[in-house]
């Protein structure tokens, strides 16, 4: 007993196997675009959070005066702040491991680094920075707030530049596929000539030959998008992986930016599951429409 | 069902293919349409399944002025009628069964519905048992069975036929030619093209003559 009908379009006689490629390799781009738009969002957003958190209190060392005396002084100015939760006086030590990954180890010791106050904020009800820094410059010698605002700004912007550019990279991909596609169905339509002439010949209609030709550009974009990524999550995999194995001099933060993307989660995937699809729907879509279009022209 | 009137043709700048063709074939006939090669029948023929439109006169057809027709039309209209050619215009990668299928398929159609129909048609041309088998491995006569097969198997209303015993022995010529006449009993209207003169004499049909394009009719 027969159990499923036989394509009425050849798959030997639409060879779309360099079409396939390339779809892989669009595809293969597209969910790195998607996967390089997610960690810079997911990057910008943790970034943002740990900056919004904290603010610094930085105490230069003036000749002439004693440091550890402006360091208490600042440090009783901020435990008396209402909208700060903790107050980190951070040792000479612990300032210069902070340079480490820029300046090396070596040769540190004679420089007159500040010191530093790390200081937790409660996000919910915020001190009042301009009376806070106004407090500390009246009663601090060499003394600055650094409430990391301008930071958090150049971030923002910055990150909105990546998006952009990672949804302008997706776009042109969108792009370049469709184009593809569209030749690809030119080229499919060329090669069943006879099959169309003998379709139309039984009566058949140019939508149904154009959905005949279609499904295998609707498998074509599932198979080559599913392909493509596959082998974009191998890539993150490895990715990951070499960074959780870097010895490099990359702080935590850079390696978290990094690296961060192999540590799917499901969201991730289904972002990642979705370039297959929307390959699918935009492959079949514009060779459907190019399909038609010859259709109703011939 | 077919109405030609004063009807031309010319390819491009080339000769007079038809001269001003002028016949009528009404619903239920059966008729032969015979004459020398290159006198213009499958021209004739590709104009009546509307593969193409006459430089000059009036075509209608299912009762459509056919000169009138949009593209879109034309579809519908060929689901009505059953087409078999000389050169056969098999699906190579399709077997016996799906070629014979076709129009079933195109119709829209499930198989359920159409399978008994197909085997029972490939049964009457007798090629049953060849139904899994591809047309590349068919003989001519056995693939002109197929053709002829996949244009009756939709029961059209017009069947128009380009030497459909061209290939096939006496046999079954006469075997086709009954299932024709068994279709045209049926209420298929039906115009056989062909220069086999002994076929035409036994059917005892009426007959247009078609000669260096002009048209005349036996009675």
């Amino acid at each position: 007993m027969r159990e499923q009908r036989a394509p009425i379009i050849s798959p030997r006689s639409a060879s779309l196997l360099s079409l396939g490629v390339t779809m892989t390799v669009m595809c293969y781009l597209a969910c790195l675009a998607v996967a390089g738009l997610l960690l810079i969002n997911r990057a910008v957003e943790n970034w943002d959070k740990g900056l919004s958190r904290e603010v610094t209190v930085q105490v230069q060392q003036l000749s002439a005066i004693d440091i550890e005396d402006e360091l208490k002084k600042a440090t009783a100015i901020l435990q008396q702040t209402s909208g700060v939760l903790k107050v980190e006086v951070l040792d000479r030590a612990q300032g210069l491991r902070l340079l480490e990954p820029w300046l090396g180890k070596s040769g540190l010791e004679d420089l007159p680094i500040p010191r530093l106050i790390r200081v937790t904020i409660d996000e919910a009800a915020p001190p009042d920075y301009q009376a806070l820094q106004g407090e500390l410059e009246s009663k601090v010698k060499g003394v600055a707030l650094d409430t990391h605002g301008r930071w958090r700004d150049e971030l923002a912007r910055a990150g909105a530049k990546m998006s952009a550019l990672a949804i302008a990279i997706l776009v042109l991909i969108s792009v370049a596929s469709m184009t593809l596609a569209a030749f690809g169905a030119r080229a499919a339509l060329e090669t069943n000539r006879e099959v169309v002439e003998v379709l139309r010949l039984v009566g058949a209609e140019n939508r149904f030959i154009a959905g005949e030709i279609n499904r295998r550009f609707l498998a074509l974009g599932l198979v080559a998008g599913s392909l493509g990524c596959i082998i974009a999550v191998l890539c993150l995999l490895v990715l990951g992986w070499s960074g959780q194995i870097s010895t490099g001099p990359l702080t935590n933060g850079t390696t978290t930016m990094l690296y961060s993307v192999s540590n799917f989660g499901w969201q991730t995937l289904a972002y990642l599951l979705l370039v297959p699809l929307l390959s699918a729907i935009f492959v079949a879509g514009a060779a459907r429409v190019t399909l038609m279009r010859l259709l109703e022209s011939s | 069902m077919i109405e030609l009137d004063a009807v031309k043709l010319f390819y491009g700048h080339g000769p007079e293919v038809l001269k001003d063709v002028t016949c009528t074939i009404g619903q239920g006939e059966m008729r032969f349409l015979t004459g020398p090669s290159g006198a213009g029948k499958s021209s004739l023929l590709r104009i009546l399944f509307l593969a193409l439109r006459p430089t000059a006169g009036h075509f209608r057809l299912f009762g459509s002025d056919t000169g009138k027709l949009t593209e879109r039309a034309v579809p519908g209209l060929r689901r009505k009628m059953g087409v078999v050619f000389q050169d056969f215009r098999l699906l190579s990668h399709l077997t016996v069964f799906d070629n014979v299928a076709l129009p079933m398929r195109v119709a829209g159609h499930s198989e359920s519905k159409y399978r008994l129909d197909v085997e029972e048609l490939l049964d009457w041309v007798g090629l049953k048992s060849r139904l899994a088998d591809y047309p590349d491995t068919l003989s001519g006569g056995e693939k002109q069975r197929v053709a002829i097969a996949r244009a009756v198997v939709a029961k059209p209303q017009l069947l128009l036929a380009d030497e459909p015993t061209g290939s096939v022995d006496t046999q079954m010529a006469k075997r086709l030619i009954r299932l024709f006449e068994e279709l045209n009993k049926l209420g298929t209207t039906i115009l056989l093209a062909t220069h086999d003169e002994k076929l035409i004499a036994r059917a005892r049909l009426p007959v247009f003559r078609l000669d260096s394009g002009v048209l005349r009719v036996d009675p």
